[in-house]
């Protein structure tokens, strides 16, 4: 019953935190928060019906340009065709503002300078410096800021979200019968200590990658900018060098765990069966030493840990192997596959700690119970027997 | 508990080891603005 209460209560906590991001995407504004606002009327109290998007920006410019701007100053000027610009400092809300000018001008102007990518001569000694404007860093910023991050957000939260209802509905998976009270040895010592290795330098990246990736819009808000400055550079730090053991750690998960986790046809109907997880009574496929699900974490942690330690060594590299355009799908890339694997890991340590009795034993102690391995992994413990 | 204690010693350890190398080769340091340079407009 407690399991249950847990449940509902991470489900309501999932719900409200998606239900949050999911109104910040939305409500989110592309362009850049004006510090100063200016509203152009025109004769008649509306905007200028023929004004063209150039004279209006125009307009706004010079106004802008002319005003002194002061905390708490309106002050007005007549713009040309008469229209009327009032100018107030601080804007007291950013986004209206931003959508009212929006609405000024036809939504095909073009009020943004066209996109042309420049370069020059330079002396700085590295590449791509004689890059001056690359015109497409607009749409990365707002790929990097807006869509990874949101989208990011919403699939890690729906994850937690699934999870927690599908506790709150099934309850812990347990085994077919009770303990024996003779355990079998599943994992050794070296797998163990390789997997709480790459386990926690994980974790590391994970917490560190969240802090560089969220942290300049949720952290320096609250912590002020020294604070979050020294955590933001320590954070790129450790989450560099915690790849060196993390891609060790893969490598010997690789070297050790590869032989079990190629795919057989017994997968497929595992996951047609979704592994007896559904229901209490449900047909549970016997299984060798990793089911399917198993190995899509196997897979999913050594391809998605692989494109993540290349792409990860080119960010630390800039410019070394990409140009720009590289680099920012690189720093795409990297982000969106690191969110993707904490939602996986997230996953991953449900069904290893809460959701399913038993399992977290498996790797903290390494032995589990017969009956446990005969419910869950039977072929692996039918092949130990013979053996 | 004592392999979870290993693993954990072996990741900080490594950590460490991988710090300092990139500190002192400065492989990852990226603040390019200390190199002196100049910048001339062209097309």
């Amino acid at each position: 019953m407690t399991v249950k209460l847990w449940a509902a209560l991470a489900a309501l906590v999932s719900a409200a935190l998606l239900a949050a991001i999911v109104y910040a995407g939305l409500t989110t504004s592309p362009l850049v928060r004006p510090t100063v606002g200016a509203r152009i009327e025109g004769k008649a109290g509306g905007p200028p019906a023929a004004a063209s998007a150039g004279q209006v920006l125009a307009d706004r410019t010079r106004a802008q340009a002319e005003a002194s701007v002061a905390d708490g100053v309106t002050s007005s000027a007549i713009g040309s065709r008469g229209a009327r610009i009032t100018l107030d400092a601080p804007v007291k809300r950013p986004s209206e503002t931003v959508g009212q000018w929006r609405s000024e001008v036809p939504a095909s102007a073009k009020i943004l300078q066209p996109s042309t990518y420049r370069s020059g001569i330079s002396s700085l000694p590295y590449r791509e410096a004689d890059v001056l404007v690359q015109p497409q860093g607009r749409e990365f910023r707002q790929a990097r800021n807006e869509w990874v991050r949101y989208i990011g957000g919403i699939v890690i939260f729906l994850v937690c979200l699934a999870l927690a209802v599908f506790l709150l509905w099934r309850g812990r998976i347990g085994a077919e019968e009770a303990e024996s009270g003779r355990t079998v040895l599943r994992f050794d010592a070296f797998e163990r200590a390789m997997h709480w290795m790459t386990a926690t330098a994980f974790l590391v990246m994970a917490l560190t990658g969240v802090v560089i990736l969220y942290g300049k819009s949720l952290l320096l808000p609250l912590m002020g900018p020294s604070a979050f400055s020294g955590l933001a550079q320590a954070s790129a730090w450790a989450h560099m060098a915690a790849a060196a053991p993390f891609v060790l750690g893969v490598l010997l998960m690789v070297a050790r765990w590869l032989p079990g986790n190629l795919p057989t046809r017994a997968d497929w109907n595992w996951l047609r069966k979704f592994g007896g997880f559904l229901h209490e009574n449900s047909d549970n496929p016997p299984v060798d030493r990793f089911n399917a699900g198993q190995k899509l974490v196997f897979w999913g942690v050594v391809l998605g840990g692989s494109a993540l330690a290349a792409s990860g060594v080119m960010l630390m590299l800039p410019f070394f192997a990409a140009g720009y355009t590289g680099m920012q799908l690189t720093q795409l890339l990297h982000a969106g596959l690191g969110l993707a694997m904490i939602a996986l890991i997230i996953g991953h340590i449900y069904i290893g700690s809460v959701g399913m009795v038993g399992a977290f034993q498996a790797m903290w102690s390494g032995l589990v119970d017969r009956n446990w391995a005969a419910s869950h992994h039977k072929l692996w413990l039918d092949r130990l027997r013979d053996r | 508990m004592r392999t979870f204690a290993a693993g954990t010693l072996g990741m900080v350890l490594l950590a460490l080891a991988a710090g300092l190398l990139l500190s002192w080769s400065n492989v990852a340091t990226v603040h390019r603005s200390e190199e002196i340079g100049s910048v001339r407009l062209g097309r």
